[in-house]
């Protein structure tokens, strides 16, 4: 009798405990050895996109048309999920071992699984692909012991985009352009001074780019250890603090958030911009007044070969349920023709080299989207672009930025708050290798 | 005779009626009542509670995977100077915020009960923020705390200030106007609290006050408000509570910044275990000492407040 009335609560603690560890997430639920991505191409995938809907779906469900019809028998099930979910979507897919056969992410959110082993490493799977590529497109997928955790798709580099009435009020229109930061320190400075308003906006996301292009490394060879304190960098901290003091930058650029830097801009309380050419669009329409200013020129890293990139990938988790079919579908829609119509119809730019070539990026004088494009296109092109190392991610740059904050304000030295930094970030990256 | 005879014997059948039958309660039928209710909370609070009470002692990340380390979570967080400036931040924003709160929120409670002109607008004036998001709130404070925002416009406007006060961006300072952030968002749900409270208050002891000579002033302060303190130290707990808990407003005005002055323990928390950092473990070994923090105050306040009573 005793061993009757305890079995319902042995069962429901055993079922308590099954699902508190199944809950926990220790098990990963994703495979992590190698896997066979060979086989027969059919069956149904599933293919996640990062909000790319409702803007391309024309494009997306013709191309899903067309491998269908290249591959019978097979289906692709397409699904959009917007950009500030699919941090949190990946890790609860992750962990609980659904997710999609095909993924689309940015380098950030995709880092984690290419650092674990989770995703398929296109360096082994298609290393005949590579040269097709932009090559500082493919390496910036190098995470951890993963050579490529994705096939590189849709890039942004950027341009350098000026407010010509704030340039003529501080006596610079027809100055030649600012070809690099010190440049665009000096003439913050002068703007500040002749016309009272703010060179640019330095954002916390872009800062680690633009410490790489003045010069510093960012990690050493082995991404184990930080390398922020360097004399460029210091001198370019010093700088900023002297513009903060000055009001070459804008007083509340610390706080700010990402992405507020185009606003400043819109309403003329910056000279300078250096962002994507689809900012042009947005700027068009929430200030026309400034757009009619607007010039676009080459970007700050285009003499030192420095300039910035920001890469999606498609990347396939080695717990597919059909690895030869998502692989395929991966392929197929980073091909290319696939690219370059995809680009035609977007301000973004293919990672193909061969897409880059067509006259589609060569044209463009008068109109400043298709300047904007051309110049990007080239930098692309012409291997101007660096691949920033990818264990310099999003919580690196937020542990940077959050670190040199005091030093820019005036609180602390340029060289303390950097050699802080760097002791922060080595912390980061050496719990990383653990 | 007959009829007389058999006519008690009726009424008496008629007064016991046959007793109903016994209804049977099958044992489930309870459950089916607050089931869904249970499963709901089973689901999304105790499963992730006690998640996390496994996940503190792994080196779990949030994509799944890891092994347990035993207590090495919490020997790391015991030297973890950032997590130590985050709690002793933390204080100091409950320390600021719990007398702001409880004092404003009586006073306002006290004027609002009072008989004035023009006190029915200002009830709904008073509760309006209750009906804003928090996030909402914190950006519209954004835009009044920026250095051209409209508090700075104001005050250059009287003349009080030469230079925009940098309200939000000097590290010295961007903590506490988070702070009035927080006080100006928890009054409305606060004063409600005490107006209840003091909607209940026995009006013969005002009176009688008031016969003795006592004035307004007295009356409240010796009358009124002793007769509320129950109310004013559970409002003293759950702004302590809230406080040691605030997220919203340092992540969305500051980032947390600059530097980590405005970094609070759900910040870091954050920022470890869950956007940008993925360290779960260690973040859930957070939220554990947090819970700590959360029920020492608790249970302290309870004690002072017991004390009070007796």
């Amino acid at each position: 009798m005793t061993a009757l009335q305890r079995s319902p609560w042995f069962t429901a603690v055993a079922v308590g405990a099954a699902l508190l560890l199944s809950s926990c997430g220790l098990g990963g639920g994703s495979t992590t050895g190698e896997v066979e991505v060979g086989g027969e191409v059919k069956g149904t995938i599933r293919f996640q996109t990062m909000q790319l809907s409702p803007t391309f779906d024309k494009y997306l469900s013709g191309v899903v048309d067309a491998f269908e019809a290249a591959h019978p028998g097979t289906t692709v099930e397409w699904t959009d999920i917007p950009a500030d979910a699919a941090a949190r979507k990946t890790s609860a897919d992750a962990i609980a071992g659904t997710l999609p056969d095909v993924l689309d992410l940015d380098i950030a959110t995709l880092a984690p699984l290419g650092r674990k082993g989770l995703v398929v490493d296109m360096a082994k799977s298609a290393s005949d692909l590579r040269g097709g590529y932009v090559a500082s497109a493919w390496d910036s997928f190098a995470l951890g012991d993963t050579g490529a955790a994705a096939l590189p798709w849709y890039l942004n580099t950027p341009v350098l985009i000026s407010n010509q009435a704030v340039l003529r009020k501080a006596g610079l229109l027809g100055s030649p352009e600012p070809t690099g930061y010190d440049d665009l320190l000096a003439r913050s400075a002068q703007i500040a001074k002749s016309a009272g308003v703010a060179g640019f906006q330095p954002t916390g996301s872009s800062f680690s780019s633009y410490l790489l292009t003045v010069g510093a490394p960012l990690v050493d060879a082995d991404s184990t250890k930080a390398v922020v304190n360097t004399p460029e960098a210091v001198a370019f901290v010093q700088k900023l603090a002297e513009l903060y003091k000055t009001g070459g930058i804008p007083r509340d650029s610390i706080t700010a958030k990402d992405r507020s830097e185009i606003e400043t801009f819109s309403e003329g309380k910056t000279a300078y911009l250096e962002s994507g050419g689809s900012r042009l669009k947005i700027i068009k329409e929430n200030s026309p007044a400034t757009f009619a200013e607007v010039a676009v020129g080459k970007p700050l890293g285009d003499a030192t070969k420095r300039t910035w990139l920001v890469a999606h990938g498609l990347a396939v988790p080695k717990s597919s349920g059909n690895l030869p079919t998502a692989l395929a579908f991966a392929k197929f829609l980073t091909s290319a023709e696939n690219q370059l119509a995809l680009a035609k119809q977007s301000s973004v730019f293919p990672s193909t080299t061969s897409s880059l070539q067509d006259p589609f990026f060569a044209i463009g004088d008068g109109d400043l989207t298709a300047t904007a494009r051309r110049i990007a296109a080239a930098s692309l092109r012409d291997g101007k672009t660096i691949v920033q190392p990818p264990a310099a991610d999003s919580e690196y740059a937020a542990a940077l930025w959050s670190a040199v904050q005091p030093a820019i304000l005036g609180k602390s030295s340029p060289a303390e708050a950097l050699a802080d930094a760097e002791a922060k970030l080595t912390k980061i990256l050496q719990e990383r290798q653990q | 005779m007959t009829a007389l005879a058999t006519e008690p014997r009726v009424r008496t059948q008629a007064r016991r009626p046959e007793p109903p039958p016994r209804r049977r309660h099958r044992w489930f039928v309870p459950l089916l009542f607050v089931g869904p209710a249970l499963v709901l909370q089973l689901t999304f609070l105790f499963l992730p509670l006690a998640n996390t009470f496994v996940l503190a002692f792994t080196n779990a990340s949030t994509i799944g995977g890891g092994t347990f380390t035993g207590l090495a979570n919490f020997t790391e967080l015991m030297s973890d100077t950032t997590f130590w400036h985050a709690v002793g931040r933390t204080f100091v924003y409950m320390l600021v915020a719990v007398p702001a709160l409880v004092i404003i929120s009586t006073c306002l409670a006290v004027l609002v009960n009072t008989r004035l002109r023009g006190t029915a607008l200002v009830r709904p004036l008073l509760f309006s923020p209750m009906v804003l998001p928090l996030a909402v709130i914190a950006v519209v404070f954004q835009y009044l705390l920026d250095s051209d925002g409209l508090v700075n416009q104001i005050l250059a406007g009287l003349q009080l200030v030469s230079e925009p006060v940098p309200f939000l961006s000097d590290p010295d300072l961007a903590l506490f106007s988070l702070t009035a952030v927080t006080v100006w968002k928890g009054c409305a749900l606060y004063t409600l609290i005490t107006l209840a409270a003091l909607q209940n208050v026995s009006a013969e002891l005002d009176e009688a006050a008031q016969l003795d000579g006592a004035g307004w002033l007295r009356r409240t302060v010796g009358v009124t408000l002793p007769q509320i303190r129950g109310t004013t130290v559970m409002i003293a707990i759950l702004a302590a509570i809230a406080t040691l808990r605030v997220f919203t407003e340092p992540y969305i005005i500051t980032g947390g910044g600059p530097g980590d002055s405005t970094q609070t323990i759900v910040v870091y928390l954050f920022q470890k275990g869950i956007s940008p950092g993925t360290d779960a473990g260690y973040a859930s070994a957070i939220s554990l000492v947090l819970f700590v923090f959360v029920l020492t105050v608790s249970s302290i306040s309870w004690l002072i407040s017991r004390k009070a009573r007796a």
